[in-house]
């Protein structure tokens, strides 16, 4: 059976054509790309940070149709109600009489893009939440499966914030990285212009099969991870926690709690997923560094003295992870 | 894990080992090279090392142990293969391949689907050349081996070469400087032109200097010498110093090297001086009047100079002895016993009086308050106007009180004591009751005798062997020179440690004191004073 799977470098190929075919279309935000490569072959799920109109819907529709797969939008605001999300029971006339009948949320979907997911009520967030985790909706006592591969891909502003609802940590858990989209230079800019102001706006196509993803999913668990490295992520990842030893100075400070086990597993994760997208038989240190951030930001929280500081989990993360580099080469 | 990649892993764990215990070895072993020789060395030159000591296998055995204590704390440290594998990786730049294609054979894994391709990378990069030479970390090793080198070829050669007696002596020079103790330092200066053990005593340098002074190569006798000095045992002391010469003649005669019989014949002319200058008693200060011949150091100095009551000489006004001096209790060379211990208020002090202001009143001495303290007062004759005569030394009345001037003068009371004020009173007949009242504590000084033979404005001073008062002045100078220059300069000299803060404050009032006594002679005996420089401070 092993013979018929795909080798390493056929996989690899295909994840670096759809990233190509996804990159033909955003301008610039190689970093953003790669991360949704990577999150998608790892089965997580996305919280872009950025400003509005620097592609992140973009991003998510080039993926959708990259990978052949569903996508659907909502566009979360404050009177958006689980049901919107979710999909709710309605009375339906059928041939026989009156019946009831589930109609399907857009959560029903292979990619979803929560747009500014913060600013629709907890209760409503917190209804993606079982959708994020189980990948499965109970309604009315019935769980439902969602369609394979799933993923949500969110999005929040971080300017605006009046009338909005942060994430709840245990929700916020559940993404596997949290991407700062940044705006683009110059040239990515003019590379814009010139890209959406002609007669035919450039589109992403198809390039991987429905079936190829779970391949590529699948492929990605079975890349080796040495034990430097898998121990090196469970330090990296109990280095943000105050209470330990591990922890520099600056995070016993200014932490009020670091990562947990999600988090070395998305740290692990992502590391084979990006050795699978570079043809390696294995996860690397580099790999776990390239996913530190990206995995552990929205994990780290600091308290009201590091906020007043104005520092931010980045720094903190580097630190602990630099600490642990100069502990490892004495 | 096949063959070539786990080969390499072992080549570089256990090159990495060697490496690792050398550099440990090394790391240890340069500091205690260091301490090690620098200690054998100061006890080498401080004479504390047993003779014969091997000092070169001690050295060499705390480097050893030091060197085989790093080795073996380096190899508890020692990497294992998987340690191994990701410095191999690192150095390589495999990105873990090393380390993966080990795990792979770890107990309980599950075979997963790369297994096969991860150990055949593995093989490809081990069989590599890049492997087998990947860069040994020998950067580390050489800067640890520096300091540890230069250790081993520099500190043997030290003290191999190096010359204990001659190192001791530096060492001692520099602590004895380090310490401040500039004093000391002053009086091997004064002392020069003297020789050298004589000089040693005479010089008013404390028991230490003087004990290691005589006693260089010997830190016992050195002690024993201090202690019997500091507590007015001259006996013990003059002992020490025969036995010393005993011991030298003792070890001539055994036969020794050219070198070391220098060294041990200058020891032996330095303590005969010092023998020699005891029995001249220009150090023990013998009284010159009366019975006290006493030579020894005498707590009874001390004591009378502290207990006593100043008795009045006949014809003394009344005698100031409230007077109070800082001087420091130091060597009470005084006669002590012999004085009788019932002057001397133990009030020492700086002093001064015009001497001859006829009520007597409180000869204010610059009394240093420690020293023999001939007094020459006994010897004055009547009619001299003596300004060493002033005894005022309450201090204990010596049997130079009692001597047979006494009665003519009748103001010379202070026969011996202890800061006995040197301007004290004159002792003209009718003076009566020029004592000097300064009373003190501790040294009493011999302030010589100055001569007034002042002919055509040139005021010169007697070549009075016995009397160190001017000893400061007049070391090495022709007696016949002309005071007021020699005072200048002298004065000049001993203000700059005053001006630098150099000296403690008890020795600062002293040299004032002493400087302004001497001016206050010298005004006397018609010196001009326009050539008398000022101390400070100096009211």
């Amino acid at each position: 059976m092993k013979d018929e799977q795909p080798r390493l470098g056929e996989l690899s190929d295909a994840l670096a054509r759809a990233r190509s075919e996804v990159a033909r279309v955003i301008v610039g935000q190689d970093e953003a790309i790669d991360l949704a490569m990577v999150a998608l072959v790892c089965e997580g799920h996305v919280l872009f940070e950025g400003v509005p109109g620097i592609g992140k819907t973009l991003l998510a529709r080039s993926l959708s149709r990259t990978l052949s797969l569903g996508f659907s939008r909502i566009q979360f605001t404050p009177d958006l109600l689980p049901a919107d999300v979710l999909g709710t029971t309605i009375i339906s006339q059928s041939g026989e009489g009156l019946d009831l009948r589930f109609e399907a949320g857009p959560v029903f979907s292979n990619i979803v893009l929560a747009d500014e997911i913060n600013r629709a009520s907890p209760k409503t967030q917190s209804a993606l939440l079982e959708a994020m985790q189980e990948r499965s909706v109970t309604l009315r006592g019935e769980s439902r499966p969602l369609p394979r591969p799933f993923m949500v891909l969110a999005t929040q502003n971080p300017i605006e914030m009046e009338g909005t609802y942060p994430l709840p940590e245990a929700q916020i858990d559940r993404f596997l990285f949290k991407v700062l989209v940044g705006q683009p230079n110059r040239e990515e800019l003019c590379e814009i212009l010139d890209r959406t102001l002609g007669q035919e706006l450039p589109e992403a196509g198809p390039v991987l099969g429905p079936t190829e993803l779970p391949a590529l999913q699948a492929a990605a668990r079975d890349i080796v991870v040495p034990e430097v490295v898998r121990d090196r992520a469970a330090r990296a990842v109990l280095a943000t926690q105050p209470g330990r030893p591990e922890a520099p100075e600056s995070v016993r400070k200014w932490v009020r709690y670091g990562a947990g086990p999600r988090g070395a597993q998305a740290l692990v994760m992502a590391a084979k997923a990006r050795a699978l997208m570079d043809g390696r038989p294995n996860a690397s240190l580099e790999d776990l560094e390239r996913c530190l951030l990206p995995a552990l930001r929205h994990r780290v929280a600091l308290n009201y003295e590091g906020l007043s500081e104005g520092l931010n989990s980045d720094r903190l993360i580097e630190e602990a992870w630099a600490s642990l580099a100069g502990a490892v080469r004495r | 894990m096949r063959t070539e990649a786990r080969k390499a892993v072992g080549r570089a764990r256990r090159s990495l080992n060697a490496i690792s215990v050398l550099s440990g070895g090394l790391l240890w072993l340069a500091p205690t090279a260091v301490a090690a020789g620098l200690l054998l060395l100061v006890l080498e030159a401080t004479g504390r090392m047993p003779p014969g000591a091997p000092v070169l296998a001690l050295w060499g055995m705390a480097s050893a142990l030091a060197f085989c204590g790093g080795a073996l704390v380096a190899l508890r440290r020692r990497v294992d293969d998987r340690a191994a594998a990701a410095w191999l990786d690192e150095r390589l730049g495999t990105k873990e391949l090393l380390s993966a294609a080990l795990g792979l054979s770890r107990p309980g894994r599950l075979a997963g689907r790369f297994d096969g391709e991860v150990a055949e990378r593995a093989e490809a990069v081990a069989a590599a050349p890049a492997a087998h030479h990947p860069g040994w970390p020998l950067g580390t090793l050489l800067r640890r081996a520096l300091p540890a080198a230069v250790a081993c070829i520099a500190l043997p050669a030290i003290l191999a070469w190096a010359d204990p007696a001659a190192l001791g002596r530096a060492f001692r020079a520099g602590g004895s400087e380090g310490s401040g103790d500039r004093l000391e330092i002053a009086a091997r200066q004064r002392s020069s032109a003297r020789p050298e053990g004589a000089a040693a005593l005479a010089s008013g340098a404390d028991a230490a200097a003087v004990a290691r002074f005589l006693f260089a190569e010997d830190p016992a006798k050195s002690d024993a010498a201090e202690h019997a000095l500091r507590e007015g045992r001259a006996e013990e002391f003059r002992n020490l110093l025969e036995r010393a010469v005993k011991d030298l003649d003792s070890r001539l005669s055994r036969g020794v090297n050219d070198e070391e019989r220098e060294r041990l014949l200058e020891e032996k002319r330095r303590l005969e001086e010092a023998l020699s200058a005891m029995d001249e008693s220009t150090w023990s200060g013998g009284s010159s009047s009366g019975s006290s011949q006493e030579r020894s150091y005498s707590r009874g100095g001390r004591e009378g100079a502290e207990g006593g009551v100043a008795r009045q000489a006949p014809g003394e006004a009344d005698s100031a002895a409230d007077s109070s001096s800082r001087s420091p209790p130091r060597r009470s060379s005084g006669q002590g016993e012999a004085a009788q211990a019932e002057g001397g208020s133990g009030k020492g002090g700086s002093q001064r009086e015009a001497p001859g202001d006829g009520d007597g009143r409180g000869g204010k001495g610059p009394a240093p308050g420690t020293g023999p303290g001939s007094s020459p007062g006994g010897d004055v004759a009547p009619g001299d106007k003596d300004p060493s005569g002033g005894n005022g030394s309450p201090g204990g009345q010596g049997p130079g009180s009692e001597g047979p001037d006494r009665g003519g003068n009748g103001s010379d009371g202070g026969g011996e004591g202890f800061g006995s004020g040197p301007a004290g009173g004159g002792s003209r007949p009718g003076d009566a009751g020029d004592a000097g009242a300064a009373s003190g504590v501790g040294q009493a000084r011999d302030r010589g005798k100055l001569s007034p033979q002042a002919s055509g404005g040139i005021l010169t001073v007697a070549p009075d062997r016995a009397a160190s008062f001017f000893d400061y002045v007049l070391k090495g100078r022709d007696p016949g020179a002309a005071l007021p220059g020699l005072f200048a300069q002298a004065a000049r000299a001993a203000e700059a440690p005053i001006a630098n803060q150099g000296l403690p404050l008890e020795y600062e009032d002293f040299l004032r004191s002493y400087f302004l006594a001497l001016e206050h002679q010298l005004q006397e005996n018609g010196a001009g004073q326009e050539s008398l420089p000022a101390i400070k401070g100096a009211p």
